[in-house]
């Protein structure tokens, strides 16, 4: 361990036990709060803990990836469990702060963690139960603008491990070794990309983290970067240090001011603390990064457009070759990565690729990263292994068609659904077509189609849906819950250890 | 040059110049000019070319690349409404419809009284809660027709500073 | 990149011999292999867009076969070959089956966007002049749904695909108004198909993104910013868009409909730049067209608006067609035999010191030659010089520093130069296509660019310095760079050691050019001084370009030394990308001072004295010239204006004696006895003529220039005027000599001509028409059965011409001057000496007034008015002058001021700033402003009459509004 990462860690632990020494309050105020009301909540329950002048801490956390329980509030006492509130309306809250803070006696709360007779365990939802969290690992947990909180919870141990004992070509290695594909569309190699950037003499290299996520019904890249932005720094940082580039950015689209704040914000902390910049942690590698904006294009996400868009220009995509590896930004060599790809890389450089690579099937590793929204009864954002079916996510872990009558509906070019298996897994692999598989909208059509392509325009909106989204029609199957699982259905779903801050 | 122009120019110089990130280009800037004054004037055309040394023209071509850029000021009130496909699904159409209604709009625009500007928005990023409409970048998640219309009704009636505030501090339930 | 290598690829079974970094549709290109294309073109980056260009490569795969592996050849999914970079052994199918199919796809989905009434007529094969379409129009010739009748690549090319056009396509367009109100061009969007040319040969090509594209998705076009006129959006009507554009979306307006009938190559007589330009011409022996040629050396496919939209004086009705002779004080018409005859009566009376004559700055090598020779053998006198030579010093001083007297390199070596420095020069206005590559280089981040000019002109806004000097110290300035080169040892010492002589008496001659003085004197901050030197001197190799336009005549030979210095002392000669460029204004000005054109040289800059080189062209001549030097332009007008000079000959198409550098040149015209004006109009001084003889103009001409990089190039004959008895110079003067039985002017052809040139000039000796002909190379084979833009389908056997000095008729040419040393031996450092300062302002006028001209300005309030269909610029126009001087003139900012100079005055608003010279007040137009005046003009040719941005006194005051 570095001297300074030590340093870091020290204070992270005094901070922490400060935290832990007062009851602490969290609402859930990423966008998906938000939309619920989770803003409104949080001021009127700072009002009303200021009102009673209790002593405890009141903090923001990002997405659990309950959705359809936001706005949700927990409470935590000094040495015990979160209890959880739902649906929580700021009329609510003063009840709610009599009850569970004033009196301490009943325990109001919907859910919970586990030993608390007759609150149901939150991780045997059955939205939580067969989930993996890795890049999820911190989501709806930490308070994303507290760098502290991150390196309680072992943030950025990878990034010291990697600067302290492991050269870039061991971290490229682990990478490698991982199986990690790319998140973003194409599920490329993501050891062999970085191979070929490393492979570049250039003197200046960039990373660049696509989080231009113009996918409808996907919100899972916005959903880290408001719940763990460090998880994604740590990981551009440690990308920096395996393919020898020195700056990094981050995209985001213009508007979407929750996540472009919380990572600028996390980035300061970064470099305040010696994380980003010259000399990172003391050592001879130095890394830069920003925010960076871009304009409401859906083909922003392209990665040459991107690049298009990062020099500000018109995004329109370039032709290949060359490729970016070899001229990307302002014709420097660069790497796009997706958010949920970098997500990963801190648990793999700290766990060993070998165990990413037991996550998941035979030619898709690790987990997927799914979004679950439209005509759903639980709408929310999970992570699962690959390998887990459809049938599995949408109707066990989503709860299935709200109204029952509808059939599921997946896009095409998500994580992974694999239309003959109905798996999750990188579909390049499935499929053997060669498209890629990445994004991770999931939702249930309004409409009965069988087996069709659709795209274009819908007249009956008024308007226009993105016309390059090609919907695929999964008929649905008899209902059979017995039928839980699925080829991963040995991997121990419970990753008891991400559970990490918030009943440790 | 009128002092009003040359405000507006004074403005639009320290939107640019005083831009967070460490890369200007016209397209940063474009979006910094966005943020400060909600609108791309000509005026604001022609100092980001003349900043990011480019022409009029391609910085003309960058503006009217992106969808979120607008050329003329907008109304003192912005009322988003998310038609992605899970907001589709679940009842965007009959909240578009509505508020178009009310509004005696065709399209996005701006209402004929010029207090609110109404806008597609192909996602607001909220698909889980939807569907969501935005109103002054404040999100409504789970709106329906009705509730939409309320909100809308009220920034018509209450056009003034203190509307915005006023979304602001209280919770949606709390009006329901 | 490394350096290119040879690759072997196969094309359609086709053995196809191409060069690494080459793309695969190049290599078809080159190989005469069609595939088709709509968005690439030439000397742009690929761009992929269209998807049309796609190949199959042919690859070959092991495959499993009953449990054997054989090798079995294979085809890889169709790929764009404008982008597919070449592979030594590459082989490549571009019309399999499945090619085609995509292919019909894209065209497919193309043409339901695109007006497509060509393609869906039912006569589209038959129709022939005098049909009558099914809307009753007389065909004629045309068709009435397109201008582009006829060149349009996208009709080629769905007929070349063989659409059959089953699919439902309903005529559609997308309802856009024509745009019309612009200068010059057409522009109908509803045709555009988007592949883009247009938008990045303004941005790759010309530096300008005076276009761009707008919106996006299926709304995405080409457009101006705000859809604003191109008069405002930076556009410097070079056409350079038109020339690219595959459909009929951007056209010239003039001729717009016609069609051509034949297309002839000739060099651009406008400006000396040289271009190479295709002459459309149309079955009424009129030029509608022009088309600068892809392949040509000088402009590689780039024209300017005077090339590209002043050729139509060459049509123009109020042309010269016959000789008028003055009857009673009136111009009546004659016939050549009466006029020649007159003329030679007359002009024997007036041999010797009373007689001039005048070549023009048109007149090509074989018409300067002549009237020299005539002046000299028959009319005995050296009084001949051309009437662009108002600055003879900017080359001549060249060949007392260098050797000889003309720019040292070739124009596109600019393109690879690390800096460039532009030495008081309009270049986008004037020698348009040599700014060409350096904003190209600028706007590539390759070269840095200084430029130093009082005025404000459109490169200064590409520059990364611009050194705004007081109007008249130009050379002090350029005397502060060098000393401070030499002090900081930024100098090349091994160069000068090597291949200079005198430095020792320049360092002693610097010694006042100190950065403080030069500061002082010069107005400019002595930091910015220092890093235009340091930047000067080490971001090599640095180029020079100059005009000396508002320098005068006296100090300018000074400042070329200067130059010279500042480019010998950093090693900057004989290198490419380096040397200097002299900026001169008349089109064969070169070519005219090679050949003997002046007052004090014989061809090939021979010495009037007794010299080994007098004698062989007295030799040749039979005769020998006068031995004392005559008197050049100026010095004739004066001699006219005091009556010593009684009787002048003048060539040329409209000379323009009002511009001022030659003062008043009409009045001097007025006194003389007998003045014979041989011209292609009648112009201002054909009308104070006694006789007056119509011209051929370069389009109708035979001969040769030589452009501004000593590139000889043959003009061809375009056009016979019909109806018009106009003749060429060279043979007005081989009659005239004849009837004043002279000999040695036998000629039967301008080839003659210039044989005899290459006779006596030994820089020109190596040089022949023949050879100018046979060296012609064919770099391209085009195919005018496919679809092609017009720049290609024009482009076969392209004449590089050749560059002097080429003393053996089978040696080389000469692109580069001093490359291995020169003529005598060093080259001559010049001690420069400080110019006593000039009184350039008057008491009735104690202001000096810079104008200047840039191609947009943003930050103004400009309006566009319409006035009879033209838009028209309309803004405040803001007159910048010094706080000094405002408090004088008790100016406050923004009052109305009034400029009144010699003869003419403007109103303005005042702006006091700072950053202006006190006594010196400057204001800037718009080049659209000249756009379009030009369109409008009256003048048959107003190209050629546009003025310098002339630095002058004038007096402003304060007016109420």
């Amino acid at each position: 361990m570095t001297e300074a990462y030590g340093v870091l860690v020290e204070s992270a632990r005094g901070h922490q036990r400060t935290l832990e020494s007062k009851p602490r309050i969290r609402v859930g105020t990423a966008i998906c709060g938000q939309a619920a009301g989770a803003l409104e909540v949080l001021e009127a329950l700072r009002r009303e803990v200021a009102r009673r002048g209790l002593d405890a801490t009141v903090s923001e956390v990002g997405c659990l990836g309950l959705c359809y329980a936001e706005p949700l509030v927990d409470v935590q006492f000094p040495g015990e469990s979160r209890m959880f509130y739902e649906r929580v309306t700021p009329d609510k809250l003063p009840p709610l702060v009599e009850a569970h803070l004033v009196s301490t006696s009943i325990p109001m709360a919907t859910l919970g963690a586990p030993g608390f007779p007759g609150i149901p365990d939150l991780y045997d939802l059955p939205m939580m139960l067969n989930q993996v969290r890795i890049a999820l690992r911190n989501a709806g947990h930490i308070d994303p603008t507290d760098l502290y909180e991150y390196i309680a919870v072992g943030g950025y141990l990878a990034l010291d491990k990697a600067l302290s004992a492991m050269t870039p070509e061991a971290v490229l290695g682990e990478v490698t070794t991982s199986g990690l594909k790319g998140r973003g569309g194409a599920a490329f190699s993501t050891g062999t990309k970085w191979g070929f950037l490393k492979g570049s003499q250039a003197p200046e290299k960039y990373i660049l983290c696509n989080a231009e996520e113009g996918d409808p019904g996907a919100f899972n890249d916005k959903g880290i970067l408001e719940s763990d932005p460090h998880t994604l720094i740590e990981g551009m940082i440690l990308a920096g240090y395996a393919t020898g580039a020195t700056y990094g950015y981050v995209f985001i689209r213009h508007g979407h001011e929750g996540p472009i704040e919380r990572t600028q914000r996390a980035l300061e902390q970064a470099y305040e603390a010696g994380l980003l910049g010259r000399n990172i942690l003391g050592s001879d590698f130095s890394f830069d990064a920003e925010v960076s904006l871009v304009g409401e294009s859906y083909v922003s996400g392209e990665e040459t457009a991107l690049m298009e868009a990062i020099e500000g220009k018109r995004a329109m995509p370039r032709y290949r070759p060359p490729f970016p590896a070899a001229v990307g930004v302002w014709g420097k060599p660069s790497n796009i990565n997706n958010i949920k790809t970098l997500a990963y890389v801190p648990q793999i450089v700290s766990n060993g690729g070998e165990w990413f690579a037991g996550i998941g099937v035979e030619g898709s590793a690790g987990t997927a990263i799914l979004c679950l929204s439209g005509n759903i009864l639980r709408p929310g954002m999970v992570e699962v292994p690959m390998g887990l079916s459809l049938r599995t996510v949408v109707e066990e872990m989503g709860g299935g068609d709200a109204d029952r009558q509808g059939e599921v509906f997946a896009d095409g070019r998500a994580p992974g659904w694999g239309a003959e298996r109905r798996e999750t897994g990188h579909g390049a692999g499935l499929q053997g077509d060669g498209r890629g598989r990445g994004h991770s909208g999931v939702g249930r059509d309004y409409r009965r189609r069988r087996g069709g392509m659709r795209g274009g325009h819908d007249a009956a909106a008024g308007g226009l849906l993105p016309v390059r989204v090609v919907w695929q029609v999964f008929p649905l199957p008899p209902r059979d819950h017995s039928s839980a699982g699925g080829p991963g259905a040995d991997v121990p779903f419970r990753e008891r250890a991400v559970r990490s801050g918030a009943d440790a | 040059m009128t002092n009003q122009v040359q405000d507006l120019r004074d403005t639009i110089r320290k939107a640019i110049t005083s831009q967070r990130s460490k890369i200007v280009t016209p397209l940063s800037s474009l979006l910094a000019v966005e943020d400060a004054i909600g609108y791309v004037p000509r005026e604001a055309v022609e100092e980001v070319a003349k900043l990011t040394e480019s022409t009029v023209n391609d910085v003309w071509g960058v503006a009217s690349f992106y969808t979120n850029f607008r050329f003329t000021p907008p109304a003192e009130h912005t009322v988003e409404v998310c038609w992605g496909p899970s907001c589709h699904v679940l009842g965007a159409p009959s909240v578009l419809k509505a508020i178009l209604g009310h509004l005696k709009l065709t399209t996005e625009g701006e209402a004929a009284d010029g207090g609110i500007t109404f806008k597609y928005n192909t996602c607001l990023g909220a698909c889980a809660q939807a569907p969501v409409m935005s109103i002054d970048h404040h999100l409504v998640g789970r709106v329906k027709a009705e509730e939409a219309l309320k909100w809308v009704r009220r920034l018509h009636e209450e056009s003034g500073a203190g509307a915005v505030r006023h979304i602001g501090s209280h919770g949606r339930d709390e009006d329901a | 990149m490394t350096s290119e290598e040879q690759i072997n690829i196969v094309i359609d079974d086709k053995r196809v011999q191409t060069r690494s970094g080459a793309v695969a549709l190049e290599a078809a290109i080159e190989a005469g292999i069609y595939v088709p294309y709509l968005c690439y073109h030439p000397g742009m980056k690929p761009f992929a867009a269209c998807r049309l260009c796609l190949v199959q490569e042919e690859v070959e795969v092991e495959v499993e076969q009953d449990g054997e592996t054989v090798r079995q050849r294979q085809l890889r999914p169709a790929t764009a070959s404008c982008t597919l970079p070449v592979r030594e052994g590459m082989v490549l199918r571009t019309a399999t089956d499945n090619v085609r199919e995509l292919q019909h796809g894209v065209m497919e989905m193309l043409i339901s966007e695109h007006p497509h009434g060509c393609l869906t007529c039912h006569r589209v094969d038959l129709c022939g002049p005098t049909d009558i379409c099914q809307r009753h129009v007389s065909v004629n010739d045309r068709c009435v749904t397109c201008p582009k009748n006829e060149r349009c690549e996208l009709k080629e090319s769905v007929r070349f695909l063989g659409m059959d056009l089953n699919s439902p396509l309903s005529y559609k367009t997308r309802g856009l108004d024509l745009e019309v109100a612009d200068p010059f061009y057409d522009l109908d969007y509803n045709l555009c198909i988007v592949c883009g040319r247009c938008v990045r040969v303004c941005d790759e090509v010309r530096g300008d993104s005076a276009i761009t594209f707008v919106e996006r998705a299926g709304r995405s076009l080409v457009g101006t910013s705000r859809g604003t006129s191109l008069l405002q959006s930076g556009c410097e009507f070079c056409g350079a868009c038109i020339d690219v554009c595959p459909v009929g979306a951007l056209v010239e307006r003039e001729h717009k409909w016609d069609k051509a009938v034949r297309v002839e190559r000739t060099v651009c007589s406008q400006c000396p730049v040289g271009c190479q330009l295709n002459l459309e011409v149309n079955k009424r022996e009129k030029v509608i067209r022009a088309v600068p040629e892809i392949q040509a050396p000088a402009n590689h496919g780039q024209a300017c608006f005077r090339g590209k939209f002043g050729m139509e004086y060459v049509n123009h009705r109020d042309r010269l067609k016959r000789p008028l002779i003055r009857r009673d004080g009136e111009l009546q018409e004659t016939t050549w035999d009466e006029a020649l005859g007159y003329i030679a009566e007359r002009l024997r009376e007036y041999k010797g010191e009373q007689f001039a004559a005048v070549a023009s700055a048109r007149s090509t090598n074989e018409a300067a030659y002549l009237l020299q020779k005539f002046t000299r053998t028959v009319m005995e006198t050296n009084s001949v010089d051309m009437d662009s030579n108002g600055r003879p010093g900017l080359t001549r001083a060249l060949s007392d520093t260098l050797g000889y007297a003309a720019s040292t390199n070739s124009i596109w070596e600019l393109e690879k130069a690390g800096c460039v420095l532009v030495v008081d020069a309009n270049v986008t206005e004037e020698q348009n296509v040599v700014a060409v590559p350096v904003k190209k280089a600028v706007r590539a981040g390759t070269a840095k660019l200084i430029v130093i000019d009082a005025r404000e002109v459109e490169l200064t806004h590409y520059a990364h310095i611009w050194l705004r000097p007081r109007p008249d110290t130009t050379l002090h300035l350029l005397g502060g760079m060098l000393r401070y080169i030499l002090d900081e040892a930024l100098a090349e010492p091994g160069f000068i050691e090597e291949r200079c002589e005198g430095l020792d008496e320049l360092r002693t001659s610097l010694e006042v050019f100190d950065l403080d003085a030069v500061s002082r004197i010069t107005g400019v901050e002595a930091e910015r001084v220092r890093e235009a030197a340091t930047m000067f001197a080490t971001t090599g190799p640095a180029s020079i370009l100059y005009a000396l336009d508002n320098v005068p005549q006296e100090q300018q030979p000074m400042n070329v030394y200067a130059m010279t210095n500042l480019a010998l002392v950093t090693g900057n000669v004989g290198r490419p990308s380096t040397g200097l460029y002299a900026l001169h204004r008349g089109t064969n000005q070169q070519g005219a001072l090679d050949v003997g054109c002046v007052p004090d040289l014989l061809p090939g800059y021979q010495q009037m004295d007794e010299s080994p080189g007098q004698h062989a062209i007295q030799a040749v001549w039979g005769q020998r010239a006068p031995r004392t030097p005559g008197l050049g332009i100026r010095d004739a007008l004066t001699a006219a204006q005091e009556g010593t000079i009684k009787s002048m000959l003048l060539l040329g198409d409209s000379i323009d004696y009002s511009s001022g550098e030659l003062g008043d040149g009409y009045a001097a015209l007025q006194k003389l006895e007998f003045l014979v004006v041989h011209d292609a109009f009648l112009g201002a001084a054909a009308q104070l003529a006694d006789v007056v003889l119509p011209a051929a103009t370069f389009a109708e001409e035979d001969g040769t220039y030589t452009n501004l990089e000593r590139r000889v190039q043959l003009l061809k004959r375009v056009i016979t005027a019909r109806n018009s008895e106009a003749k060429p110079a060279w043979w007005l003067l081989s009659s005239l000599a004849h009837l004043m039985n002279a000999p040695g002017f036998e000629y039967s052809s301008p080839a003659e001509v210039f044989d005899e040139i290459a006779q006596v000039t030994p820089i020109y000796a190596g040089i022949s028409h023949g050879r100018l002909v046979r060296e012609a190379v064919v770099t391209l084979r085009p195919d005018p059965g496919n679809p092609q833009p017009t720049q290609m389908l024009y482009s076969d056997r392209v004449s590089q011409g050749i560059q002097w000095p080429c003393p053996d008729a089978d040696g080389p040419a000469t692109p580069m001057l001093y490359e291995s040393g020169f003529p005598d031996d060093k080259a001559n450092l010049m001690p420069l000496e400080a110019p006593a300062a000039t009184q350039l302002t008057t008491d009735e006028n104690p202001l000096l007034f810079v104008p200047g001209r840039v191609l947009a300005q943003w930050d103004r309030e400009v309006e566009v008015i319409r006035t009879d269909g033209m838009n028209h610029i309309q803004r405040e126009e803001l007159l910048e002058l010094h706080p000094q001087d405002a408090a004088a003139l008790d100016l406050s900012q923004g009052d109305a001021v009034e400029v009144s100079g010699k003869g003419w005055h403007v109103s303005a608003a005042a702006y006091i700033t700072e950053a202006a010279h006190p006594g010196v007040v400057s204001m800037t137009t718009l080049f659209g402003e000249l756009a379009a005046r030009l369109e409008t003009s009256e003048d048959p040719d107003p190209m050629s009459k546009i003025s310098g941005l002339r630095v002058c006194p004038v007096r402003v005051k304060k007016i109420a509004l």
